[in-house]
């Protein structure tokens, strides 16, 4: 069980309105939302983005669960953060605790610090969960595109992220065939102290690497038998073309962010 | 004792609406020093049943029983049963990690709390068991071997920890046919004259068929039969077994050929050895005249 949690913010295949929207409007809109979040350091700021999100995620009709799930780690760092920004603020005190005191200042700053946190994760979520792999990766690649003047390989890089992303369900998979191969030889991971249970993860890891560059030279082998060799005069399959709401989604996006960036510094 | 499954249902994703059924009510017992073939397609529950026998997935409590112990029962010693049933996984080389063959084929007993000196005699015993000469091989790396060298390492790895039953997942799997036939004399062996109860999971009919005591054939996560392959793999399976995508064996379907043609081919044959006698003694009957041309 603990293993499906590995593959958070895996791509749910739908048809909402933020499914059918251009990757590469999903992408910049992420990327402007994150700038956004902290470029603005006002509340008024912080509420036209929530309500931003809020509506986008309404759109998206993920599911609820798995949605909630890929936050869930986010809120032990925001946990965190939160209580050490409330402690160690200087200000007002609310509650005394001798050397340290919950300020107003400090519970106003872990207020916005939560706030950007979940709200950005939110964003990325909604930008993975709504879109397939291969258009994720086509868009970075059309990112990337202008970085090619200065040598960056883009298509190159897009293509790795794309494989990446590929390979993690089939490794979570082998991952957990060692697990239990090993287990059958009386391994035991869940006890003992922290040593032994680091000892533990050597039966498990060094054949998933093994699996892994095995896996990595037999895909590369298929992909130069069938005369792959990078972005070289390549086209492509899948042309996307921006439509209406495509421009419509990036306008209004642009506008909200650029408000909040703008207004509510 | 024996191994023995009672009614068991399982299905992944269980409880949620994707739930896909592995196993509907499968029954069936594994003598204790048997020679059992678990034969079916791919789909059929094979590997999801195995992974019942050694508790690596936990059954409903009063469905497994390994020598009378409920595995399901809550606070069953699992480690203890891993120990008595050996379960070998398919391409079982994946598994292999340690920087010597000696450690890694130690893992298990170590695992077992023997002693070092025990889990080493253990492990040299075990790779002469495999055919491996300890002095040759304990301190080579495992991934300097060859494809069949390193199987027969992961499989001396489960053999060190002295199991009574040992269950094996396609072991066979991408050998060439000497290595193929290499393996399963060494499982031979092993029950002959170790005692050691093997639960062979293959869709090669013509393994099964000729080294099994008995043959369970699961299909669908249902026991569809089960007997002695002369049996299992006789002339009323045969729609089944086709159904089910799996190739009767060449011997025995020359055997069914030869029928069709009017020859008079008494009894079950299945195993190669008794289709050439039988073919044998019927040519020879028909070559003395004493059975009636081309009817």
């Amino acid at each position: 069980m603990a293993l499906r949690d590995v593959t958070l913010g895996q791509f749910v295949p739908g048809d909402s309105v933020l499914h059918r929207l251009d990757a590469r409007v999903k992408l910049v809109c992420g990327l402007v939302l994150a700038a956004a979040l902290f470029a603005t350091g006002a509340w008024a700021g912080y509420g036209l983005l929530a309500a931003y999100v809020g509506l986008a995620t309404g759109a998206a009709r993920l599911p609820a669960g798995a949605f909630a799930r890929g936050l869930r780690p986010v809120l032990w760092l925001v946990a965190l953060s939160v209580t050490f920004h409330a402690l160690l603020t200087p200000g007002t005190p609310v509650v005394d605790f001798g050397p340290l005191a919950v300020t107003v200042e400090g519970l106003d700053a872990a207020g916005r610090l939560a706030v950007r946190l979940v709200l950005l994760v939110m964003g990325v979520q909604l930008v993975m969960m709504t879109t397939s792999p291969v258009a994720l990766t086509d868009a970075l690649e059309w990112l990337l595109t202008p970085g090619r003047r200065l040598g960056l390989p883009a298509h190159e890089l897009a293509m790795m992220v794309t494989i990446a992303l590929r390979f993690v369900p089939a490794l979570v998979e082998e991952l957990d065939r060692i697990i239990k191969a090993q287990k059958a030889r009386g391994a035991e991971l869940e006890r003992g102290g922290p040593i032994s249970r680091a000892r533990a993860l050597v039966p498990i890891l060094v054949p998933l690497f093994i699996g892994a560059f095995r896996r990595a030279d037999a895909l590369a082998l298929a992909l130069e038998s069938r005369c792959y060799r990078g972005s070289l005069g390549r086209t492509r399959w899948r042309a996307s073309r921006w439509a209406a709401r495509d421009w419509t989604a990036l306008a209004g996006s642009l506008v909200v962010m650029v408000l909040v960036g703008w207004r509510f510094r | 004792m024996p191994i023995v499954v009672r009614d068991l249902h399982y299905a992944y994703e269980g409880g949620t609406p994707v739930a896909v059924p592995a196993l509907r009510g499968v029954s069936l017992t594994i003598g204790d020093g048997e020679f059992v073939g678990l034969i079916g397609p791919m789909g059929a529950g094979k590997s999801t049943l195995l992974q019942f026998l050694n508790g690596l997935l936990v059954p409903p409590p009063g469905t497994v029983f390994v020598d009378g112990q409920d595995l399901g029962a809550p606070g069953a010693n699992l480690s203890a049963v891993r120990q008595r049933v050996g379960l070998v996984f398919q391409y079982p080389e994946h598994q292999l990690f340690a920087e010597t063959v000696l450690a890694d084929v130690s893992f298990g007993p170590r695992n077992l709390g023997a002693s070092p000196e025990e889990a080493r005699r253990r492990a040299e015993e075990a790779l002469a068991v495999v055919g491996l000469d300890p002095a040759l091989y304990q301190d080579r790396s495992p991934f300097a071997l060859s494809g069949g060298e390193q199987r027969r390492v992961a499989l001396a790895g489960v053999l060190a920890m002295g199991p009574r039953y040992l269950v094996l997942d396609e072991p066979t799997a991408g050998l060439d046919p000497a290595g193929r036939r290499d393996l399963l004399d060494l499982l031979s062996r092993l029950h002959r004259q170790e005692g050691i109860a093997v639960v062979l999971v293959t869709h090669h009919l013509e393994d099964v068929a000729e080294r099994a005591q008995r043959v369970i054939l699961l299909g669908r996560g249902e026991v569809v039969a089960a007997g002695p392959p002369g049996n299992v793999l006789s002339a009323v399976h045969r729609p089944a077994l086709r159904q089910l995508g799996l190739d009767v064996p060449v011997a025995a379907q020359l055997v069914d050929e030869l029928r069709r043609r009017g020859w008079q081919l008494p009894g079950e044959l299945v195993q190669e050895a008794d289709v050439v006698s039988a073919v044998a003694a019927a040519a020879r009957r028909r070559a003395a005249g004493g059975e009636g041309h081309g009817a």
